[in-house]
């Protein structure tokens, strides 16, 4: 009897989980679904033929695909603003290709002698990194605008681009390359060593091969937010802006500039081609390396 | 003896070859900034140079930041409730979902894509998407006129003191799942499937209980790895609100984070820069402790992997 009704509460918490589970689901995909409002609504704006057609019908589909918008963007956004287009995509380019690849460099390589190697300091910098994860620094703002300015760092873009990598011991990037490294065991290197490799040898062909899924995910992942980046640009480098500031200032101007909606959204479809291409190329890698555990020092 | 130290001394030059340079960036651009910050808090910068101001910087913003109704006093209920609507709505849905895909529910590949979108996309772009799209020809606006909401007038969302807050509240939690919805299924998937199968044998029958007693306790640090970084970021976070408004947002919208950066861009000379060095030492001073406190007291009275 007793067993029966055990069961039986058992079977409908059992029903109320499941019920639970399917509501989430449905949750979920709506959830999902309404991550395409509004790039669906940003392309479809993007073709539309000018803002009387945008104003009558904001859902809808085009009446006819204008890719006009797309050409006009260009030609207006160089006749309009300081800094060409193609210079700005340039700066775009270089920037999302050096400061990712600086940074996850030094960071592998921090991550990789941390993981491998006794060294002087060595807990120290690892203590001290995640002493620096979780200790906050708020307000620091005007000093670093000092200190940048003073050493000629502020608005310089080869100066910004090579003092880039500056966390390279702490943060989710460290723990994911010393996690990487970590796991690979040490008998490799002292092979390697038995065979008369030195310590860079071991390093460049044998450890940082096997560690480079989870530095192009980093990389990959980087070059997406130094692309979309435009706050850096704002706060210190106003004179070399990158493509998604130039966009930014360029939106803020367009009413002056007398640019209608649909080739705005044609500049911001531009703006986000070369992310949604890179993600679409790498998304299995990115999710199936992407782990993070706990903060113990 | 004299080989073992050659020996050490070879690995630590080794070492010192390959971390040399960002240590030497940490030095300036850490250390020496936070310095700065701590000797800028107790200056005083006037066209005649800098001088010794004790704490009349602490004061003055210890004034605005519990005063009534301007910026700071904004700012900083702001930030609070942003931290604890995050943690109380937000957390539990990325477990929720997380746990789903972890399960490959039905259509799950499609969704770890689509969820993705606002990490691909460039944040700024689809705030100014937004920003469109509740404009006052957007679409949003032509749906609460078809529907005859607020009389068929146009609801200010930004700007409207009643909505403002909210609308950004909105935005951020809307598309704030990105990073989780990788993290935590990633984590999940790390449990080995033995153990899941061991709870099964000892009646684990459903969703509940394999979250309550697989799950969480072995993706703990994971859990608390967010919970720290999250709480820690308490006054740093800016969300989309510089996006929205650029300098402009209005005061009931503003937190920390938005704070700092709009007075550096709109203060254009070094002047008030004391005020907001010692401002930021005030937040550092009461949420550094706070983030070691719940940093203990998660591992302390966390689960256990028993």
């Amino acid at each position: 009897m007793k067993n029966k009704l055990k069961n039986k509460s058992r079977s409908a918490a059992d029903m109320v989980s499941l019920v639970v589970f399917w509501f989430l689901w449905a949750a979920l995909i709506l959830y999902a679904l309404s991550m395409l409002v509004l790039p669906l609504y940003m392309l479809g704006t993007s073709f539309k033929a000018d803002n009387l057609e945008c104003m009558k019908n904001p859902l809808g589909f085009p009446k006819r695909l204008n890719w006009d918008n797309y050409n006009q963007i260009f030609t207006i956004f160089d006749e309009k603003m300081d800094v060409s287009i193609a210079s700005m995509i340039g700066v775009s380019v270089l920037t999302s290709v050096l400061k990712p690849f600086l940074g996850v460099f030094f960071t592998t390589l921090f991550a990789y002698v941390e993981a491998k190697y006794d060294f002087f300091g060595k807990k120290f910098y690892f203590n001290l990194g995640i002493v620096l994860m979780i200790l906050p620094i708020v307000g620091n703002l005007p000093s670093a605008m000092q200190i940048n300015k003073a050493l000629g760092v502020y608005d310089n873009l080869f100066m910004n681009v090579i003092t880039s990598p500056v966390g390279c011991f702490y943060g989710t990037n460290f723990l994911l390359m010393y996690g990487a490294f970590k796991v690979i065991p040490w008998d490799y290197a002292e092979a390697a060593f038995i065979d008369g490799a030195g310590h860079y040898t071991v390093l460049f062909r044998i450890y940082l091969r096997m560690a480079l899924p989870q530095a192009v995910v980093l990389f990959v992942l980087g070059f997406m937010g130094t692309w979309n980046d435009y706050s850096t640009y704002l706060v210190w480098l106003p004179s070399t802006p990158n493509i998604s500031y130039g966009m930014y200032v360029f939106y803020q101007k367009a009413n002056a500039y007398r640019v209608s909606l649909p080739q705005l959204m044609a500049g911001f479809t531009i703006v986000m081609v070369p992310t949604i291409a890179i993600y679409c190329a790498t998304q299995k890698i990115i999710n199936s390396k992407f782990a993070i555990g706990g903060l113990k020092g | 003896m004299q080989q073992n130290k050659r020996k050490t001394l070879k690995t630590n030059l080794f070492v010192y070859s390959l971390i040399g340079y960002p240590l030497l960036l940490f030095a300036v651009f850490y250390v020496a900034i936070n310095f700065n910050s701590i000797l800028l808090a107790f200056q005083r910068i006037d066209g005649t140079g800098k001088h010794f101001a004790a704490f009349d910087n602490f004061k003055l913003f210890l004034s605005e930041m519990f005063g009534r109704g301007n910026l700071l006093a904004y700012s900083f209920k702001n930030s609070i409730k942003l931290y604890f609507i995050n943690l109380v709505i937000c957390l539990p849905l990325y477990i929720l979902f997380s746990y789903l895909l972890f399960k490959k529910c039905f259509l799950n590949k499609a969704v770890s894509f689509l969820v993705m979108i606002p990490a691909i996309m460039s944040g700024l772009v689809i705030a100014l998407v937004f920003v469109n799209f509740i404009g006052n020809n957007g679409a949003f606006t032509y749906i609460t006129k078809k529907l005859g909401l607020n009389g068929g007038k146009w609801i200010n969302l930004l700007y409207s003191e009643k909505y403002a807050f909210g609308t950004t509240i909105f935005y951020m939690i809307w598309l704030s799942f990105s990073t989780s919805l990788i993290v935590y299924p990633t984590a999940m998937r790390g449990i080995s499937p033995e153990i899941f199968e061991s709870a099964k044998i000892d009646g684990m029958t459903n969703m509940f209980q394999e979250l309550w007693y697989v799950i969480l306790p072995l993706i703990y640090p994971t859990l608390t790895t967010f919970l720290i970084t999250g709480f820690a970021a308490i006054f740093t976070n800016g969300g989309p609100i510089l996006e929205f408004y650029y300098t402009q947002a209005p005061d009931y919208v503003s937190n920390m984070g938005y704070y700092f950066t709009k007075m550096i861009l709109v203060d254009g000379t070094e002047f008030s820069y004391p005020k907001y060095a010692a401002g930021g030492l005030i937040l550092t001073v009461i949420v550094a402790p706070l983030t070691i406190l719940l940093k203990w007291a998660l591992e302390k009275f966390g689960p256990t992997t028993e």
